[in-house]
């Protein structure tokens, strides 16, 4: 309009929608995971990190217009947080779980813990091992225990005969919710390297099952070597392997980083992400497995011709087909955020960036909105600190 | 010979410049003459007595008694024309010239009733300082916290404008102008990741042309005229730079368990913000002055205080790589301006024949005269 006033009535609040805001304190803070509540609160969490704190956990609720709710440090130092989820039964449900590890390298031991939707902490346990361990993820299961999942250090009974290039064993272990007892679920041994990323429970062939996404360069058959290969390994409830599936380019190699479970409005199922490694060059690599998990309809990678590393996924809610995070690598090795928008075959619809060639920009999670916006947990680097920012765009990637 | 010739060329000079102080002199005695010859009623001389001095003299203040002469002398003739030409050269002369109704002949004072040399036009130009209010239409933040802080800070700017005003008559006027403005504020961010936490200071100067248009009502007698107006004006954005600072100020451990807050500050380079601003926009007016009296023309003090009505914010680059790097995000507000002036009018005086004589009040006075005489 040409002429006019424009007052508060008149100017649309675009920026209540879609923003970016900043989390944090004193330090540095990454964003690392994020769970978006029924009522449009969201659940940021990430890790806090200073010159005198290596890292600590730091978790954040905010409104749905991404105004903090609370925001505080939770477990120790040295301990770094990777994923949260809402317990969705037992004496604790509607609570949150964070799964962090405490320790680095092959002192990494994993903790537990449960904060109310308040964010006091409930209670907490370090997994005990005689071993260094390291989590990925934690997924309450129906019958409310937790099973987390990663990798672990080679374990010589289950890796016969052992090789000097062992790095680690798949593992998931069960926990109770009471946090009082912790259990092997499933310990893979046989390849070198890999981890699982997420567990899901799978109703197959009558019984319940859990299905371990990740990634293996365990060979297939005896006849081709180690190659890391996205990886879906069936157990039953007693740890037992009823089923294994890889998917990936042979001479390449795909790791994989976060899988979810894929709703029935686009074509149920499941879905996981990674990077696809040629040499120098990275892609995103992205594979789509059947409801009953017989069959990959999709495994393939995503050329966007600079160097992409797959982050994280989200299916779409009032759109066809899935938002993919990534970390794109700039020519001076700084990072931005990829978000990009493809439909079910996985061809792109869209796709847009974040951050600054000046900055070390990192991906963290993406989750899908009701109303169709699309919420982006990340890492801004910051002309003087890196901090947790929380990106809300519209369905097409907009502000 | 060197002396010879530097008093040869001052004689030249002097013969040159004092020129036209004989002819002045002169010619003044020639007027003096002239209105001899109208006192002795020697009327028909007159004209060509005077005609060789109104051709050579340009003193304003000699062809405004000349011409006036000739006025009272043709009026006596009975020659309106002559009369009518002659008055219309007495406010050539002088415009603001007006018969004194108790000194001047009646029938002069009457024929004054017919012209007026008021100006249609005066060009005026005036410069000063300038402050500019920011009014936020919506807040946004940078940061999620509840307690971030922010405020905006008047930062002196400066301006030059020039125009013109039609005069519809001697009070009231219409104005239309080109404003170069550059206009700055301050947005503060406090307690940003926490309370006495981090600061981050965005400076932004914008540089306007502006097209101000106005309506104006002024005072039309006295050597100091107040003035009074209200407009509206299209604003330009010509360029729009920001410098931000960022105090990142984080608690530091001492020995002994105490703390303090230490700072790594660091300040941007120019950011050009003119993509994240509306290139259009506009304002409201009002203002008001004084204009003092100078000769003919006027110098003025005025104050200016213009309403924005525009979003300044671009919503569709709030966010970019400013946001990614320093940690600033634009809430939605108009701006506004309260500018001082110092300016200079020129008025550009026409003599004219009024289409609508204002004889009535001359006409009363000669009734009452005539009234009091029977």
């Amino acid at each position: 309009m040409l002429l006019g006033c424009d007052t508060g009535n008149r100017v649309d609040p675009v920026f209540q929608d879609h923003f970016i805001k900043y989390y944090g304190e004193d330090g540095n803070q990454e964003g690392v995971d994020i769970y978006v509540n029924s009522d449009g609160s969201m659940i940021l969490l990430g890790n806090s990190s200073s010159l005198t704190e290596l890292s600590i956990p730091f978790i954040v609720k905010t409104d749905s217009l991404g105004n903090v709710l609370w925001q505080h440090q939770m477990g120790g130092r040295n301990e770094k947080a990777v994923d949260v989820e809402l317990i969705t039964s037992g004496t604790h449900q509607g609570k949150l779980v964070v799964v962090s590890n405490v320790g680095t390298d092959t002192e990494s031991k994993i903790r537990l813990t449960i904060v109310d939707q308040s964010g006091h902490g409930i209670d907490s346990l370090i997994l005990p091992t005689d071993a260094w361990q390291t989590v990925k993820s934690v997924t309450p299961s129906s019958d409310n225990d937790f099973i987390v999942c990663g990798y672990a250090a080679p374990d010589p009974i289950r890796n016969s005969p052992p090789s000097p290039d062992d790095q680690a064993d798949i593992i998931s272990l069960r926990v109770s919710q009471s946090l009082t007892s912790v259990d092997t679920l499933s310990w893979q041994g046989g390849e070198h390297e890999g981890f699982a990323v997420k567990v899901f429970e799978v109703p197959l062939q009558g019984e319940t099952k859990y299905a371990l996404f990740g990634y293996s360069d365990r060979p297939v058959t005896q006849s081709v070597g180690f190659e890391d290969k996205f990886e879906v390994l069936v157990v039953d409830v007693f740890g037992q392997p009823s089923l294994r599936l890889t998917s990936g380019q042979k001479g390449e190699k795909q790791k994989a980083a976060r899988a979810i479970r894929v709703p029935a409005s686009q074509e149920d199922g499941y879905f996981m992400i990674g990077t696809n490694e040629d040499g120098a060059n990275r892609d995103i690599f992205i594979a789509k497995y059947s409801n009953d998990l017989s069959v990959a309809k999709l495994a393939q990678k995503l050329p966007y011709g600079r160097k992409m590393e797959g982050v994280a996924v989200a299916s779409a809610i009032q759109e066809e087909g899935y938002f993919l995070l990534a970390n794109e690598t700039q020519d001076n090795n700084n990072r931005n955020i990829f978000l990009v928008h493809i439909r079910l075959d996985g061809s792109e619809v869209w796709s847009t960036t974040f951050g600054t060639d000046d900055g070390d920009d990192t991906a963290g999670a993406v989750a899908a909105l009701k109303d169709g916006r699309i919420a982006v947990l990340g890492t801004i680097d910051l002309e003087t600190q890196k901090k947790m920012a929380l990106i809300i765009v519209t369905k097409t990637g907009g502000f | 010979m060197v002396g010879k010739k530097i008093i040869g060329c001052f004689l030249i000079l002097l013969t040159f410049s004092a020129g036209p102080l004989f002819a002045q002199d002169e010619c003044e005695l020639t007027l003096n003459r002239a209105q001899e010859e109208f006192n002795e009623g020697h009327l028909y001389g007159i004209p060509g007595l005077l005609s060789d001095c109104l051709e050579r003299n340009q003193n304003a203040e000699w062809r405004q008694r000349a011409y006036l002469l000739l006025s009272e002398t043709y009026l006596l003739l009975e020659d309106p024309l002559g009369a009518e030409q002659s008055y219309l050269n007495v406010l050539r002369a002088n415009p603001e010239f007006l018969p004194d109704q108790s000194r001047d002949p009646i029938d002069l004072v009457y024929l004054s009733r017919k012209f007026t040399a008021s100006p249609v036009f005066s060009f005026w130009a005036s410069a000063g300082p300038n402050v500019s209010p920011v009014r936020v239409i919506h807040d946004v933040n940078i940061g999620g916290e509840s307690g971030t802080k922010e405020k905006y800070t008047l930062k002196v700017g400066y301006h030059a404008d020039a125009g013109f005003d039609y005069h519809y008559d001697e009070r009231i006027s219409g104005s239309l102008g080109v404003s170069f403005s550059s206009t700055v504020f301050k947005h503060t961010t406090n307690n940003l990741f926490g309370q006495n936490k981090d600061i981050v200071e965005m400076t932004d100067r914008q540089s306007w042309i502006s097209i101000p248009i106005s309506v104006k009502y002024s005072d039309n007698v006295g050597r100091i005229r107040p003035y009074g107006y209200v407009g509206f004006t299209f604003r330009t954005l010509l360029t729009d730079n920001a410098n931000i600072k960022i105090f990142n100020r984080d608690t530091k451990d001492l020995t002994g368990g105490t703390e303090e807050i230490a700072s790594s500050d660091k300040q941007s380079p120019t950011l050009n913000f003119k993509d994240k601003r509306q290139t259009f926009n506009q304002a409201v007016f009002v203002g008001g002055g004084v204009k003092y009296k100078y000769k003919l023309d006027y110098f003025f003090v005025d104050v200016r205080y213009a309403l924005g009505l525009k979003n300044m914010v671009n919503s569709d680059r709030r966010y970019d790589d400013i946001t990614y790097r320093w940690t600033y995000v634009d809430d939605d507000f108009r701006l506004d301006n309260l500018s001082i002036s110092i300016g200079y009018i020129h008025p550009f005086y026409k003599a004219r024949k009024l289409k609508h004589a204002r004889t009535k009040s001359v006409l009363r006075k000669i009734k009452k005269d005539d009234n009091a005489n029977n």
